[in-house]
């Protein structure tokens, strides 16, 4: 990220702080603890920072965000998950674009939310699903339509788009991973 | 009789009308005292300027001295120059003030940040640090081949130059491989 000049050289692109949690888990391996450490992580920086990515893997992207939207009450603030099927390690990754959209979205004072951007589209993180793991679509929101779909310019749909919250943050970090059965 | 029937009835007045400082609403103090001996027999204090002041005073050692004058420094009346006053918005020191946004990024992993990792003989695994030292290393070299190769086409005019330049591409090539 430090040397793409997209994020760095490009005055209207935000400032970035990156903070990488160690050790890296598989997706598949994040659960309910590790959610409610982020929770705690963004709670802590929630005033010295306009926006949040948060990069994870796509298997549990969409658990992870929807608890995150629930947990975090009266959110003012745009949180924007997102990934990729192809390393940025790649060539042909769409790594850099979500990325780049993501930082993008981040700054964007009309969005309020926790949403995920993958592939030109940014969903409402708690109404969206994992459809395909091949293909570069790998998010739908079948029951509402995207937030905003990125072509030449950004297309906001803005009759769906959450107003700021009005009163403070809050936090919520209990939760009961028993399941019906 | 009388006199103590409204003695004790400016009494009852003066105890039910003691309330706490904190209590008095703003938009209602110039009409309660927080001391007693302004309250008239009703209990209710006469609105005049030096009996607001007084509980104006009170209530900014109560809630401590403001930061700004209540209309600031434009609305003085008799500034008959404040009209055509324009004061510009700049800063006084280098990077004073904020025009960008700042976002945090949380990387937790996933397929955005792996790598070849050489331990796990070259398979792609998360590797710590490498999001943010990433270069993009298979774009760098192909812009230096693709800058040999132009260099190359724009001396094919010329023969002497043309073996000279052919050879000095192909060593670089060479070394870029």
């Amino acid at each position: 990220m430090s040397k793409m000049e997209e994020l760095t050289e490009n005055p209207e692109m935000p400032d970035y702080v990156l903070h990488e949690y160690a050790p890296f888990q598989d997706s598949s391996n994040f659960g309910p603890p590790d959610w409610a450490t982020v929770a705690q992580d963004i709670e802590t920086n929630y005033n010295y920072f306009d926006g949040f990515v948060v990069v994870c893997g796509t298997d549990t992207m969409c658990y992870f965000s929807s608890a995150l939207s629930f947990m975090l009450e009266n959110l003012s603030k745009p949180i924007i998950f997102t990934g990729s099927q192809v390393p940025l390690c790649m060539p042909h990754n769409d790594a850099r674009r979500n990325l780049i959209m993501a930082m993008i979205f981040a700054a964007r004072n009309s969005i309020n939310e926790v949403c995920i951007f993958f592939h030109d589209r940014l969903l409402r993180a708690n109404r969206a699903t994992k459809v395909n793991t091949h293909k570069l679509l790998a998010f739908d929101s079948p029951n509402i339509d995207p937030l905003a779909t990125i072509g030449i310019g950004i297309d906001e749909n803005d009759h769906i788009t959450l107003p700021p919250a009005k009163g403070a943050l809050r936090v919520h970090l209990r939760m009961d991973p028993r399941l019906l059965t | 009789m009388l006199s103590k029937i409204t003695t004790n009835a400016t009494r009852f007045l003066q105890a039910s009308y003691h309330i706490s400082p904190l209590s008095i609403p703003r938009s209602r103090y110039s009409k309660f005292s927080l001391s007693s001996s302004t309250t008239s027999s009703s209990g209710l204090v006469q609105n005049n300027a030096t009996t607001k002041k007084s509980s104006y005073d009170d209530l900014q050692k109560i809630n401590g001295e403001p930061l700004q004058s209540p209309a600031g420094l434009l609305s003085c009346k008799n500034d008959s120059s404040s009209a055509n006053t324009f004061i510009p918005q700049y800063s006084l020191y280098e990077g004073e003030g904020r025009t960008r946004k700042r976002v945090l990024v949380l990387c937790t992993g996933g397929t955005l940040t792996m790598a070849p990792d050489h331990k796990n003989n070259g398979a792609l695994t998360p590797v710590e640090g490498k999001t943010n030292n990433n270069s993009n290393d298979n774009n760098s070299s192909n812009k230096n081949q693709a800058s040999l190769y132009f260099m190359f086409l724009s001396l094919r005019s010329h023969s002497t130059a043309y073996i000279v330049a052919s050879s000095y591409c192909f060593s670089k090539y060479r070394s870029n491989i």
